[in-house]
């Protein structure tokens, strides 16, 4: 048994004793890789499908590399399910180096002791010989739940940021379930759902929520006044400015600390300048959000399986020219750097994708338009391995889907959510609508003065309710987005309302010194996870000469100036000497004409 | 791993081996009692406590225990040099060989032959190694410990139970694969014959016994579980909580016996040498070490206390055993440290 000291300090039952939390397993409770790579049985995680019906299971083990896996089938048991279990097995035994035999036996006996194993190792596997293998394990662990509390994810590992959802593995597993059958539901049953979660939602806020106590209180207002759609409108909207305000109290305080995980958005969202800073749920909040959009994904037929090219702005760790890429989820991900794309390196990623054989393409619209661009100008070739590209994080305009769908011959999936999780919409397998998530949040659509829209084709701002997120529960959030209401109904029968032409997710694009184009979401990924950022108050960037970017900045009262040092390393670390950023520090921001903040200020002229 | 009942009682009757408890009556309840009221102490009296019982063991192992008065006089130390948890260092490390090796000259020659009961650890990795408790004593001692964990979720001892922790059930070659135990409170039911065939008799059983609790090995209730998950059995709504020792619970195992169950699933982590003993509380599953039981070090490959996030072996001192005294045991059990958090590991 493989025990581990807790992050708690001290546990709310008031006894002073050490505690301690335990990891993995014995120290044979290992499946040992061809080269000694050890890989806890633990780490399998048998609760999923893959297993329904498997009644009983056991590995044994006595050579390096291979291992034979005993499984009591029941009665459903079929020939799929061995076909599950080895592709469930090769991934989480970090790939090809185990080999794995199925052999079906009748029964499982228990040892003499009367307990059962789940693996018979009869390689000695020895503390002090592999404390550096076991080691690799016991601190991985514990890395990771230290990158959760500070919200900063290394992005050298998008592993471990997948694998973070392991621990919440069954939250998933219930969401995930409970869509595949909720999303086929009539709208009344729909219509129910919501208001019984908005009931248990105002309740908890009402009682756990300083914030909402308080705002129910100014209104002479109980929760149970609120009982339908149109009462909700009784409550104030919920604006960026007010959550930065009241971060603390908007805490429900029936959660322990620990579970608090600071998330700041990058401030990219509509015209929203500078980053806003909320709570997930640990672990919880993850793993419901890939259930969603699992679901969203299963439209278009992704497997967790499936091999994928991520193409989300993630700096690959060195910007040597050579090394623009890494593979992440036991090399079922290939991860390309959004920085490195100029004319010279892209036919080296058209040529690592080529090879990859990637059935899908994760991306953002404005990473994948300049891959595509280029394609079609070369006349290269598409990649038929490729069975749809997910867009997401930024709007896709139509010319980039006709463009996307030309060049690449597939589907080209979006769809529409924010960090802030309180609305997710998504296409569907026959339309480019987005089909609104009803048993994610409510969302409404309000004009200038406020008054809900209920007509179509009439452009509103999106204010949406969260019914995902009690930890934090956002309520009539104005998302500062823009919309319009469609009231067709789908062919593919959901009866989920839908939004169509989201706008002010605009895309921006930055030019360096060697006529790049980089994507503005991918620079603020650069210095979204460093400890400065947070301190910002509002962000402007400005381009007037290709290679130069004038950052402004308000400062929030804790900024220093080393912070400004941080930035500029953030920036110079991913994308290289590549352009030359100054910070100004200002008073004050102007708005654009429309009224809006943006965040770029782009004087180039910018031809696709 | 500790469990209450070792199979190697398992000769004489299930209740019998309960009430063998009698005689000792009077220590179970005075420790009992002791923890009722220490468990609520503050840090310093703990340690102050740990430190007062450790110095008695010390100066009653240097007296009466040939293998630690060598151990002492190698060193030239005497017990007095030992004056807090930093200094018991000093000392060497106990390993299952030097156990094995040193059987008789660890066993306290102011106890009468009388008195020591053999036990043998189950050893899951390695031989089995054999060491001595205090008969009577010893499992006096444990069930107080026991009882105030589980006193944590209810547990009286009137209370119906089950118990699934490896048994041999005698009827069992009658295809009767349980038998009740003192008085009927509690239904043992053997580890054995846990077959897709017979799951819906165990199934059936339990739910007429009506029981309060279930204490369980995790690997065997967890067959249980999932059996009835897959077959959509309803749970047993007497059932109050689950209590999981003498084997890892994995997360994946308490989600799935608290999805089946919809009760609270507790689970402690002990060993029949009986160095550490660690349980949950009432609201959390993090083990609480009891301080009262043993004192806990974590040590490197290199027999260092492990100060990073590294990876170390735990090392138990248990306080509550002078018939056969191990100090600084091996427990080959491995752990990790969190950093910044807790000083002494």
């Amino acid at each position: 048994m493989i025990l581990q000291h807790s992050r708690l300090k001290k546990c709310k039952c008031g006894r002073e004793y050490q505690l301690v939390e335990y990891v993995e397993g014995r120290l044979l409770e290992y499946i040992v890789t061809k080269n000694w790579q050890l890989v806890p049985v633990t780490a399998i995680h048998y609760e999923s499908e893959a297993f329904d019906n498997v009644s009983r299971f056991q590995f044994y083990q006595d050579k390096a590399g291979e291992v034979i896996l005993s499984i009591v089938q029941d009665e459903d048991y079929t020939e799929k399910d061995t076909q599950s279990i080895l592709d469930q097995l090769k991934i989480e035994l970090e790939d090809s180096n185990v080999s794995v035999t199925i052999q079906f036996v009748d029964n499982i006996s228990p040892m003499e002791s009367g307990k059962f194993r789940y693996i018979i190792q009869k390689l000695p596997i020895d503390f002090k010989k592999h404390y550096p293998e076991l080691n690799r394990h016991a601190s991985r662990d514990y890395k990771q739940t230290s990158s959760i509390q500070t919200g900063t994810y290394s992005h050298s590992s998008m592993t471990r940021k997948a694998l973070s959802l392991l621990p919440s593995y069954r939250a998933f597993r219930k969401t995930y379930k409970f869509l595949k059958k909720s999303q086929w539901w009539s709208k009344e049953q729909l219509e129910r759902y919501q208001l019984e979660q908005l009931s248990k939602l105002l309740n908890h806020a009402y009682e756990n929520v300083p914030y909402y106590r308080k705002v129910f209180d100014d209104l002479g207002l109980k929760p149970e006044n609120i009982q339908d759609f149109k009462d909700l409108q009784k409550l104030p909207f919920l604006t960026k400015e007010i959550i930065r305000e009241n971060l603390d109290d908007l805490k429900a305080r029936n959660y322990p600390n620990d579970i608090f995980e600071y998330v700041t958005t990058s401030g990219t969202t509509s015209g929203e300048i500078g980053p806003l800073g909320f709570y997930y749920e640990k672990g919880f909040s993850r793993a419901r959000e890939w259930a969603f959009m699992k679901t969203q994904w299963d439209r278009v037929g992704y497997h967790f399986r499936d091999k994928c090219v991520i193409l989300r702005g993630y700096p690959v760790k060195s910007v040597d020219e050579i090394n623009f890429f890494k593979y992440s989820f036991f090399s079922r991900w290939l991860i390309l750097s959004s920085f490195h794309m100029s004319n010279e390196n892209l036919p080296k990623y058209i040529e690592k994708i080529r090879k990859f054989k990637p059935k899908f393409i994760q991306a953002y619209p404005s990473t994948i338009t300049t891959i595509a661009e280029f394609m079609r100008e070369k006349n290269i070739e598409s990649f038929r391995s490729i069975k749809a590209i997910l867009c997401g994080s930024e709007n896709l305009y139509e010319w980039q889907r006709e463009l996307l769908e030309d060049v690449f011959r597939c589907r080209v999936y979006s769809w529409y959510g924010h960090a802030e999780r309180a609305v997710l919409a998504g296409e569907c397998e026959v339309s480019t609508n987005y089909h609104i998530f009803p048993e994610y949040g409510i969302v409404e659509l309000i004009d200038k003065f406020d008054n809900l829209i209920t007509r179509e084709n009439v452009t509103g701002e999106i204010v949406a309710t969260g019914l995902t997120n009690d930890i934090m529960p956002l309520i009539r959030y104005r998302t500062m987005d823009l919309a319009q209401l469609s009231n067709t109904k789908c062919e593919c029968r959901r009866d989920y309302n839908h939004i169509t032409k989201i706008e002010g997710r605009v895309q921006e694009i930055v030019f360096t010194k060697d006529g790049r184009c980089i994507s503005l979401t991918a620079i603020i990924a650069s210095v979204k996870k460093l400890e400065s950022f947070p301190k910002v108050k509002k962000i402007q960037f400005i381009q007037e000469k290709e290679g130069e970017l004038r950052i402004k900045i308000i400062r929030g009262y804790e900024y220093l100036s080393r912070d400004e040092e941080e930035m500029l390393q953030g920036i110079k670390r991913s994308l290289g000497d590549v352009l030359d950023v100054n910070i100004e520090y200002v008073d004050d921001i102007a708005w654009t004409n429309s009224g809006k903040h943006r965040l770029l200020i782009q004087k180039l002229p910018i031809g696709f | 791993m500790s469990s209450m009942w070792e199979r190697t009682y398992s000769h004489g009757s299930i209740t019998s081996k309960a009430l063998s408890l009698l005689p000792s009556y009077r220590v179970f309840r005075k420790t009992y009692k002791f923890l009722k009221k220490s468990q609520w102490w503050s840090k310093e009296q703990l340690e102050e406590y740990q430190l007062e019982q450790l110095s008695k063991l010390l100066n009653h192992a240097y007296e009466n225990v040939p293998y630690y008065r060598r151990v002492f006089d190698e060193r030239g130390l005497k017990p007095g040099d030992i004056k807090d948890l930093n200094d018991l260092q000093k000392l060497p490390l106990l390993t299952k060989e030097l156990v094995r090796e040193n059987l008789d000259d660890l066993k306290a020659r102011n106890y009468s032959d009388d008195k020591f009961e053999a036990v043998r650890s189950s050893g899951s990795t390695g031989e089995p190694a054999v060491f001595y408790y205090e008969k009577g004593i010893s499992h006096a001692i444990e069930w107080a410990f026991m009882k105030t964990q589980w006193d944590r979720v209810g547990y009286h001892f009137r209370d119906k139970c089950v118990i699934l922790r490896g048994h041999v059930v005698d009827s069992a070659r009658q295809e009767k694969f349980w038998e009740t135990a003192l008085f009927r409170r509690w239904l043992v039911m053997s580890s054995f014959h846990l077959r897709d065939d017979t799951l819906p008799n165990y199934i059936e059983k339990i739910r007429k016994f009506r029981p309060k609790f279930i204490q369980a090995y995790p690997s065997t209730i967890t067959i249980i579980a999932k059996f009835m998950k897959k077959n959509n059995i309803d749970s047993f709504p007497t059932v109050k909580a689950i209590l999981c020792g003498s084997e890892n619970l994995y997360p994946w195992q308490r989600e799935l016996l608290e999805e089946v169950f919809q009760c609270k699933v507790y689970s402690w982590y002990g060993m029949s040498e009986h160095v550490v003993l660690a349980g949950g509380c009432e609201f959390d599953s993090h083990y609480h070490l009891f301080p009262e039981y043993g004192i806990a070090e974590l040590i490197d490959v290199d027999g260092n206390p492990v100060t990073k996030e590294n990876l170390g072996e735990i090392v138990g001192t248990c306080l509550h055993n002078y018939i056969f005294p191990l100090i600084r045991y091996r427990t080959n059990d491995i752990a990790t440290l969190t950093p910044k958090k807790v000083q002494m590991w």
